[in-house]
């Protein structure tokens, strides 16, 4: 058999017509995504780079900035309005990373076992989710007064100890009233989110533990939540960078009070921003809120890896 | 196929890029066809109607080709400061006197001088709103409404308990104490979700323990917030907080629009706002009840019962605006126009800061206007009259107080600790140049 034999020069134009290929491609997929990059650029990456900028000055946000280097970031560090609002953020975050998860999983591992009627259920479960948060709010202020709300209901009851209930006026209950109200629009998504992660889980691995006589814990612990790791992963990131941006709900019903109890760093800073015309200073707090939340998302996007997982 | 790809990726990029670099083709005006923009705070829509009346039709039978948009938007405040930076503001807007420093020294209002002579503003207008619209001696914005903080009292409640309108301490406290021992609450009050209200909570006790004069020299800085009669008024009002006064200690828990509503109910005798309540906020004769408006009690043996006065809302003209002329006419003509503007007033228009007469007013007026009208009057040409903190007091002390007043209330801070930090906000904004105006 007379081998094939294909010259140097041949294959030379071969691999020119290969390159040419791939570069118009490129520059095909280039194109393409061109016009969302220069839309991303302006509208995320140059007031980003303008906001570095802005945290190094003096501004009011009307007058020509003055450059004072890392003054706005010492001013933070004793700064107690900012480390309350940080306090307070991160009883939001966890309060978030662990009670829609709960409520959500439990819920969920019921509801793929009911047949029927989950759909309705479902569905209930997933109502305040459509509702905007302004609202919501609203309607949960009404609820929390204690001239109007369930306090009046408790009143007529005759439930002396909690007719006064009034959690929007006490500095020990404003914050957890008001995650209250985001837990209850926010935790339907999250029973959905868990039931579609429940529906990928092999029914093999399932029947494998029953085979070993595995209780219902065991297949939760051993099972069902190694499966769904890598949601519940992407849950986390989500929450802790949501949480870190959360402001309707407070500024709705609290704008941060009564007495600072409920004020968050969003809160803060739009108040620094635009109440005392602090612009200088809210760029300096919002990028390091920014730079926290990419470490927190680096963090765990690290671990995921390293118990291999894909990263989010 | 891929040639098509391409073209449509070029067209797609080209289009994005025309999108953003591309110079905006503004509305313009035709020929002779004039728009100016003001942009207001949100009211409703039948205070509108009354500006629409009073103020923009009479104008625009004088220049039919003068179109006025006016903008009633909600944070109006916030939006305007971010429309000036982006250079995108209306041709007129309301604001805070406060805010006048910050906006005249950045260079976004023009100098208002020239108008003030040639229209005699001095002598047109009330001269302590004239001042309180300065920067630099000039007058940087119009002084637009004026408006007395004071205490509204439901008489047929204080009748109905054997109870009479408190002009002292002493029955300020037994006012409140029976109030209470009947399940009444003393002063409705609500301030949840907007915290700058506490600056009335704050304002009276200053006026009225401390004293107006004691006020002007704090913001002077000829004293300090650690005098005693100026840290005396924050212990009585933390004080009286305590004892359940100001609406049984519930005021963060509920807005203010609760609070009016306790009021309107006769749930409380009393409420602690001002001139602008029943006037410009509640159409007239939708309390059911014999009301009437006083100063402040005194809080202190010496210190004369009082109420603040203030401008309500003063108008900057924009500087980047090519109708400035038309912008001061427009409101000239009404401010100017005494009959024009106390009809206006009559129908539940803010108080102008004009100077008008009661002859000025039409004979026919609802019981209720007329009566918001007097009181007014009365607590505004009283021989005591106080400096309300949202037309007087320095921005950045301002802010202070306004954003962390309540930490004392709900036993966060010290008084001490408090007026410390007010001292060196105030400290801050004398150097920024400040001058007291009152």
């Amino acid at each position: 058999m007379q081998g094939q034999t294909v010259s140097l020069p041949h294959l030379m134009r071969r691999g020119e017509k290969e390159l040419k290929k791939i570069k118009k491609s490129r520059l095909n997929g280039t194109l393409f995504i061109l016009p969302a990059f220069i839309w991303h650029f302006c509208i995320i990456v140059v007031p980003a780079c303008s906001m570095f900028y802005y945290s190094l000055t003096k501004w009011n946000g009307l007058s020509e900035p003055k450059f004072i280097g890392l003054d706005n970031f010492k001013r933070m560090l004793h700064d107690t309005d900012f480390l309350f609002a940080i306090r307070n953020n991160l009883i939001w975050t966890v309060l978030f990373l662990f009670v829609p998860l709960v409520l959500g999983l439990g819920m969920a591992l019921i509801f793929t076992k009911i047949g029927r009627v989950q759909m309705p259920l479902r569905t209930l479960c997933f109502l305040p989710y459509v509702i905007s948060a302004a609202v919501s709010g609203k309607i949960f202020t009404v609820f929390y007064s204690p001239y109007s709300g369930i306090a009046t209901i408790f009143d007529k009851l005759g439930v002396d100890s909690m007719a006064n209930f009034a959690p929007l006026g006490e500095r020990s209950q404003a914050l957890y009233a008001a995650a209250f109200v985001d837990n209850w629009h926010w935790w339907g998504f999250v029973l959905v989110l868990m039931m579609s992660a429940l529906h990928q889980v092999s029914a093999e691995l399932y029947e494998a533990a029953d085979m070993e006589g595995a209780g219902f814990f065991q297949k939760l612990l051993n099972v069902t939540i190694p499966q769904i790791r890598p949601t519940i992963a992407a849950y986390f990131i989500f929450v802790i960078i949501a949480t870190f941006t959360t402001f309707d709900y407070v500024w709705i019903m609290t704008q941060g009070g009564p007495a600072g109890a409920t004020e968050l760093l969003s809160t803060r800073i739009y108040k620094t921003n635009f109440l005392t015309y602090e612009s200088g200073y809210s760029s300096a707090m919002s990028l390091s809120v920014c730079l926290f939340a990419l470490a927190v998302y680096l963090l765990l996007n690290h671990l995921q890896r390293k118990k291999g997982g894909t990263g989010a | 196929m891929r040639k098509m790809k391409k073209i449509i990726s070029v067209l797609l990029s080209l289009s994005m890029v025309s999108a953003i670099g591309g110079v905006p083709v503004l509305a313009g005006d035709k020929d002779d066809d004039i728009t100016i923009t003001l942009s207001w705070t949100n009211i409703p829509a039948a205070k509108q109607e009354v500006w629409k009346k009073y103020v923009f039709e009479p104008f625009q039978e004088k220049y039919p080709n003068v179109t006025i948009d006016f903008q009633c938007i909600p944070d109006q405040e916030q939006t305007t400061r971010v429309q000036l930076a982006a250079g995108a503001a209306a041709d007129m807007f309301s604001m805070d006197c406060t805010d006048v420093f910050d906006y005249a020294s950045s260079g976004f209002i023009i100098s208002l001088e020239d108008y003030r002579k040639k229209y005699n503003l001095d002598d047109a207008m009330y001269s302590w709103a004239i001042k309180a619209c300065e920067y630099n001696g000039e007058l940087y914005a119009l002084p637009h409404s004026v408006e007395t903080s004071d205490m509204t009292y439901n008489m047929d409640l204080l009748k109905e308990l054997g109870l009479e309108v408190p002009q002292t301490r002493e029955e300020f406290e037994n006012v409140c104490n029976k109030a209470i021992e009947q399940n009444i609450i003393p002063v409705a009050w609500g301030y949840s979700g907007v915290p700058v209200l506490v600056a009335w909570f704050y304002g009276h006790y200053l006026t009225t323990y401390a004293g107006p004069e004691n006020v002007k020299k704090l913001l002077s800085g000829e004293i300090t917030f650690e005098d005693e009669n100026i840290k005396g008024a924050f212990e009585m009002m933390k004080a009286d907080w305590d004892a359940g006064y100001i609406n049984d200690k519930k005021s963060g828990a509920i807005s203010n629009d609760e609070a009016r509503s306790l009021f309107m109910n006769g749930k409380a005798l009393f409420n602690m706002e001002g001139s602008w309540y029943p006037m410009a906020d509640v159409e007239v004769g939708t309390w059911g009840f014999d009301w009437g408006q006083v100063k402040w009690p005194s809080m202190r043996d010496g210190v004369p019962a009082a109420g603040d006065i203030s401008v309500g809302e003063c108008i900057g003209i924009n500087s980047n605006t090519e109708h400035a002329d038309l912008c001061m006419e427009l409101m000239l003509d009404f401010y100017l126009n005494r009959e024009l503007a106390a009809a206006a007033s009559a129908e539940g228009f803010s108080t102008p800061a004009a100077i008008l007469s009661e002859e000025d007013y039409p004979e026919e007026m609802h019981e209720d206007s007329i009566k918001a009208i007097s009181f007014e009057k009365e607590i505004m040409s009283a021989e005591s009259v106080g400096y309300a903190p949202w037309g007087f007091f320095p921005s950045k002390m301002k802010v202070y107080l306004d954003d962390n007043l309540d930490k004392i209330l709900y036993d966060q801070i010290s008084i001490d600790e408090f007026l410390s930090q007010a001292q060196e906000k105030l400290d801050q904004d004398l150097a920024d140049g400040y001058q007291f105006a009152g």
